[in-house]
């Protein structure tokens, strides 16, 4: 059983909550300026702008890798050390390259460092990793080294790697990058498919419209426009001034994953 | 269920017969003790060689490991242990006693006493070096650092010693790609070219090791480490270690005595 004790009601909190945070990189490069955004539990959204915008370094304060000024609090705990433990089962970060996801001779290991750092009892190791091996479709895997897989799969797995963690949120850097359009449609039914928070950060503007139901736009780290998708991404003059490019598909809403004032009504 | 599946996963470096598979803290003991008897063995005590040496190939073959890699594996590392000890022969003892010298040529002479330290040198580094191969073969590296907590060995130690296992691989990796970019741009270069952008090359591919340790640690801090390298397998002592420690500890002691 896991050692973590998370509050009974923690998901009647929204799962993310910042006020006016901030964040400046050691070489005095403001990478976030005031930004404030609260996401609710279970939705879907894709964060965007331009390179240099303030994305990745946004999903690394979720997960308490990189620490700012400002009030941030994931399902209602704040960034405390005493909330260090909770708060990364509760946000797992994939991150854009996968090979600095995985660092273990064998798939089993990868996907089991992140349970047993968070002292998961050895007994549900191994079905926790059959679980999320399983739920990025590739069962079997355990024993490869993840040296010798392509880079699609190791971008499944390192989805994997955090799925093994149950988390909550789900936070992925460019999950799309270079990948064909087999992995690329993995990926996308399985946004669609699951039921966690998942916030996306990326330039690969079809991906959100099939995912998503709100996006944040951020550039030169602050948030320029936070909105349905539907509005945001039909909004060329918007997208053109952040540098980005209207997707050649027009964005309808869909029905298969509702805002979550959607799925409230 | 998980034991099951961890025996499978290990099963590579788990292979063996009688006293194998082995629990990690018994194999670091039975090594300790091969590198105590190897490092106390006196002089030309050449018979003791031969046995600590036969005992060695012995437990090579019993974990299921091949002599002939245990051989080719000697056969890379003996060179380097000849040429430091090359020299020897060929020193003058502090005391000179008639018959020291066993061979003239010309102004060069091979001295016997200098033959023999060399000798001694040489065994006893093959000798400690194939322990050590059984050492590896007997168990995998992740278990024998389980091994070396459980004996207390400074945790601090045992991580340091684990994360360069885990970015041996990571470094080759980093440069068979650098390597590999080198490779498909490098044209006819002479050979002060190549020096000069090998040099070039070698400074990236630090800082490049560097940048991709961070990125790998941070990957680990989101993943909940804090310092203490989890691990999956629990530490099992049974019958057949404790007779593997008696009888490697009574041969030991066997050779010796007799």
């Amino acid at each position: 059983m896991s050692k973590l004790t998370l509050p009974a009601d923690y998901l009647k909190n929204p799962a993310v909550f910042c006020e006016d945070i901030h964040f400046t990189y050691p070489d005095q490069q403001p990478a976030l300026r005031g930004i404030s955004v609260k996401i609710d539990h279970g939705e879907k959204v894709a964060i965007i702008g331009p390179n240099g915008a303030g994305k990745s370094t946004f999903l690394s304060m979720l997960n308490g890798l990189l620490k700012g000024e400002g009030l941030l609090r994931i399902y209602g705990l704040d960034m405390q050390k005493k909330h260090d433990k909770l708060i990364k089962s509760l946000v797992g970060l994939v991150f854009q390259n996968p090979d600095d996801q995985l660092f273990c001779p064998t798939i089993f290991e990868d996907v089991a460092f992140g349970p047993l750092n968070l002292g998961l009892d050895r007994a549900l190791l191994q079905e926790r990793v059959h679980q999320a091996l399983q739920e990025v479709g590739l069962s079997g895997y355990e024993n490869r080294s993840s040296i010798n897989i392509s880079f699609g799969e190791k971008k499944l797995v390192s989805i994997a790697t955090i799925l093994s963690m149950q988390p909550q949120i789900v936070a992925m850097d460019e999950p799309t990058g270079y990948l064909d359009h087999a992995h690329r449609r993995r990926i996308i039914n399985w946004i669609q498919s699951n039921d966690r928070t998942v916030l996306v950060t990326t330039h690969d503007l079809d991906l959100v419209a099939e995912t998503c139901r709100r996006v944040i736009l951020f550039n030169a780290g602050k948030m320029v426009a936070d909105g349905p998708v539907t509005e945001i991404l039909n909004d060329e003059p918007l997208l053109n001034q952040n540098n980005l490019e209207k997707p050649a598909r027009a964005v309808s809403v869909q029905s298969h994953h509702p805002l979550k004032s959607d799925l409230k009504t | 269920m998980f034991e099951r599946f961890a025996a499978e996963k290990e099963q590579a470096s788990q292979r063996g017969y009688g006293f194998y598979p082995q629990d990690p803290r018994c194999t670091l003991l039975n090594t300790l003790i091969l590198f105590g008897a190897i490092l106390i063995v006196p002089r030309s005590a050449y018979a003791y060689f031969m046995a600590i040496a036969l005992w060695i190939i012995l437990q090579v073959v019993l974990t299921g490991g091949s002599l002939t890699i245990l051989f080719i594996r000697l056969l890379k590392i003996y060179p380097m242990i000849f040429l430091m000890t090359i020299m020897l022969p060929f020193l003058s003892p502090t005391e000179r006693h008639a018959g020291d010298i066993l061979l003239s040529l010309g102004k060069v002479h091979i001295y016997k006493q200098g033959l023999m330290v060399f000798a001694d040198i040489n065994i006893r580094s093959i000798l400690l070096f194939s322990a050590s191969m059984l050492l590896l073969s007997a168990s995998s590296y992740t278990r024998l650092m389980q091994g070396l907590n459980a004996w207390r060995f400074p945790k601090w130690i045992a991580a340091i010693m684990i994360y360069m296992y885990r970015f041996i691989f990571i470094i080759a990796e980093e440069f068979r790609r650098m390597h590999k970019a080198y490779q498909s741009r490098h044209l006819a270069l002479s050979f002060r070219q190549k020096v000069l952008s090998l040099g070039k090359i070698s400074g990236v591919y630090l800082t490049r090791i560097v940048a991709r340790s961070e990125r790998i640690f941070m990957a680990m801090l989101a993943k909940g480490f804090n310092g203490h390298y989890p691990v999956m397998f629990s530490l099992n002592w049974h019958k057949r270690d404790s007779l593997s420690l008696a009888l490697n500890t009574l041969f030991i002691l066997g050779i010796f005595w007799l």
